[in-house]
């Protein structure tokens, strides 16, 4: 319990400080194309881990494959620009309907 | 496009309280968090993490994934007022919807619409985490109105959108959630994040070389 208060103020604290040092000390800085690089694909591989790690679970005991009809169609949606709440809400009507299948 | 975003942020708040409360957070804890760190993808890491144990790892792929606001923050800060104290405070606005609704087209941002946008959507996360949180509802009623597909969903979306025209992401990503896969199979899920984050930092370190050439 503790350490999770721990770990949210840590959380916390490094966010201020992620937003706040670009305004306050960057400026206008550009970064060098390979660090902007790196920064960039960060997101998109965590990204990835994260709903592969909660659609499988540890050991993969959370593994559901109910639940990838709803996303192939939330993928197909986004293909054709629906809005991203679009895309969740038919992920969320697919499961539904696989699941009442 | 206020009200998108906030509906947005609701439903996925929702989503992220119920997680928290399902995963053994305390509900207060998890509001709080939503309050304090404002960051739906860290958040999930975060209690995915912690739900394998491994807390520390949790806050490391937190930190990996909100790195972002650092070259986020720095783009946004001619277009705020102030000396280095006020800018960073203003800074503290940048939020992923509001920084991509606010943009200008040319560089700039525009400093309104980021804090009205923001300020629509963060009482929207902390009031949807608390929902979700204090009904907590039961696995079987997520699963029955297909809610636990609401934060897959979201963030396979928010990749999309990542990967959208850049090929050398895409090839990332999909290494990144092989290494997931086959990781989370043996280590706990905060690791197995952690892991993919190095990754994406060696493979990203490498492709980038390429591009100096």
């Amino acid at each position: 319990m503790t350490g999770l208060v721990v770990a949210v103020v840590a959380l916390a604290v490094i966010n201020i400080v992620y937003k706040g040092i670009g305004p306050a000390v960057l400026g206008d800085r550009v970064f060098p194309p390979r660090i902007q690089e790196i920064i960039d694909a960060l997101p998109a591989a965590l990204l990835a881990g994260l709903v592969v790690v909660n659609l499988l679970g540890e050991r993969w005991g959370a593994a559901d494959a109910t639940m990838l009809p709803g996303l192939a169609a939330a993928s197909v949606a986004w293909w054709f620009r629906v809005a991203q709440l679009g895309c969740v809400v038919i992920a969320v009507v697919v499961t539904i309907l696989v699941r009442l299948l | 496009m206020g009200v998108g975003l906030a509906v947005g942020a609701f439903a996925l708040a929702v989503s992220f309280g119920a997680f928290a409360v399902t995963n053994g957070w305390p509900a207060w804890l998890a509001i709080v968090m939503s309050a304090v760190t404002f960051s739906g993808s860290a958040q999930f890491a975060l209690v995915t993490a912690a739900s394998g144990g491994s807390i520390a790892a949790g806050v490391g792929a937190a930190a990996l994934i909100n790195a972002r606001f650092i070259p986020m923050g720095a783009a946004s800060a001619r277009s705020l007022h102030g000396g280095p104290v006020q800018r960073a405070l203003e800074g503290q606005a940048v939020v992923d919807g509001s920084w991509v609704a606010a943009q200008n087209g040319d560089g700039t941002l525009d400093r309104a619409k980021l804090f009205a946008a923001t300020l629509v959507q963060w009482p929207a996360w902390i009031a949807g985490t608390a929902i979700g949180a204090l009904f907590a509802p039961s696995t079987d009623f997520m699963r029955q109105f297909g809610l636990d597909v609401i934060f897959p969903a979201f963030f396979l979306v928010l990749l999309l959108d990542a990967l959208r025209g850049r090929p050398r992401l895409v090839l990332i990503a999909v290494v990144a959630a092989v290494i997931a896969a086959a990781s989370v199979l043996v280590l706990p899920g905060g690791v197995a994040l952690l892991i993919c984050g190095l990754a994406a930092l060696l493979a990203a370190a490498r492709t980038a070389k390429r591009l100096d050439r």
